[in-house]
């Protein structure tokens, strides 16, 4: 995970599931209470697999910015798991960038 | 081919096995040729009832077993996953999207939903204090052309 300003960048890793998910949910607790954050850009480039459980780790940290006026972003999405997270619903809450400089542009 | 194949796994309830679970399932439906689109759906599928078994039905517990049956008949993949945790107490709204009763974990509520979503048929069955079986099926589509272009490449024929 990065800062930049008051953007966080967490970089998933391949496999989204229940594991990964508590993982980064512990490593994004220690951030945010380190840092002003206000948006969240989930690089989404290396994951190659994702179950249910990266839909909740992507909707837990939009319920945190959202109060702050934050952003959620997801770059280096996949055909198969856009295919996901269409179904999902989730990009009516998260906006799709192609990768992170693009996703820091729009914050 | 004969017509009825089966494999059973039996597995500890611990997180890391999740992994385990869906690849050997997907391991398993590869002899119907899946295509890479049903490969990831099974292993979706598998991933999320593996995962309630281990976050729902043993939770609390450091030992449990998750047992894995899967069967092929003709070109449908059929696959169980049976926990002897604590149960359902009421299955519909279990299956209610976004009904979660672990929202401390950022749990979704979309573990059923995405099991209906990617497999054919799925039903559960549960006894509260006996364990929950989850039964799922797939009509796969065999994809014979990208399997002759996985042959060509790796030079089977």
């Amino acid at each position: 995970m990065e800062i930049e300003d008051r953007n966080l960048i967490i970089h998933v890793g391949r496999e989204v599931d229940h594991m990964e998910a508590e993982k980064i949910r512990h490593d994004f607790e220690e951030c945010y209470l380190k840092g002003n954050i206000k948006n969240v850009i989930f690089d989404m480039s290396e994951v190659e697999f994702m179950d249910s459980s990266g839909i909740g780790m992507i909707i837990g940290k939009y319920m945190k910015v959202r109060y702050v006026g934050g952003k959620v972003f997801v770059t280096g999405v996949s055909d198969n798991i856009d295919r996901i997270l269409k179904m999902s619903g989730i990009y009516k809450i998260v906006s799709k960038r192609d990768n992170i400089f693009q996703a820091l542009r729009s914050c | 081919m004969a017509d009825i194949q089966r494999m059973s796994i039996e597995f500890g309830c611990e997180p890391d096995n999740e992994s385990f679970a869906r690849v050997a399932v997907a391991a398993y439906a590869a002899r119907l040729n899946p295509t890479l689109e049903e490969i990831s759906d099974i292993k979706t599928a598998v991933s999320e009832a593996v995962t309630n078994s281990i976050i729902h039905g043993y939770y609390g517990r450091t030992e449990g077993k998750i047992i894995i049956e899967c069967e092929i008949k003709e070109d449908r993949l059929m696959v169980s996953v049976t926990d002897m945790g604590v149960g359902i107490e009421d299955i519909s709204k279990a299956m209610e999207p976004m009904y979660t009763t672990r929202p401390e974990l950022e749990r979704s509520g979309m573990g059923f939903v995405f099991m209906e979503a990617f497999m054919d048929e799925v039903t559960v069955e549960s006894t509260a204090g006996k364990g929950t079986t989850v039964k799922m099926s797939k009509k796969i589509t065999s994809d014979e052309q990208i399997n002759d272009d996985l042959s060509m490449a790796v030079g089977y024929n």
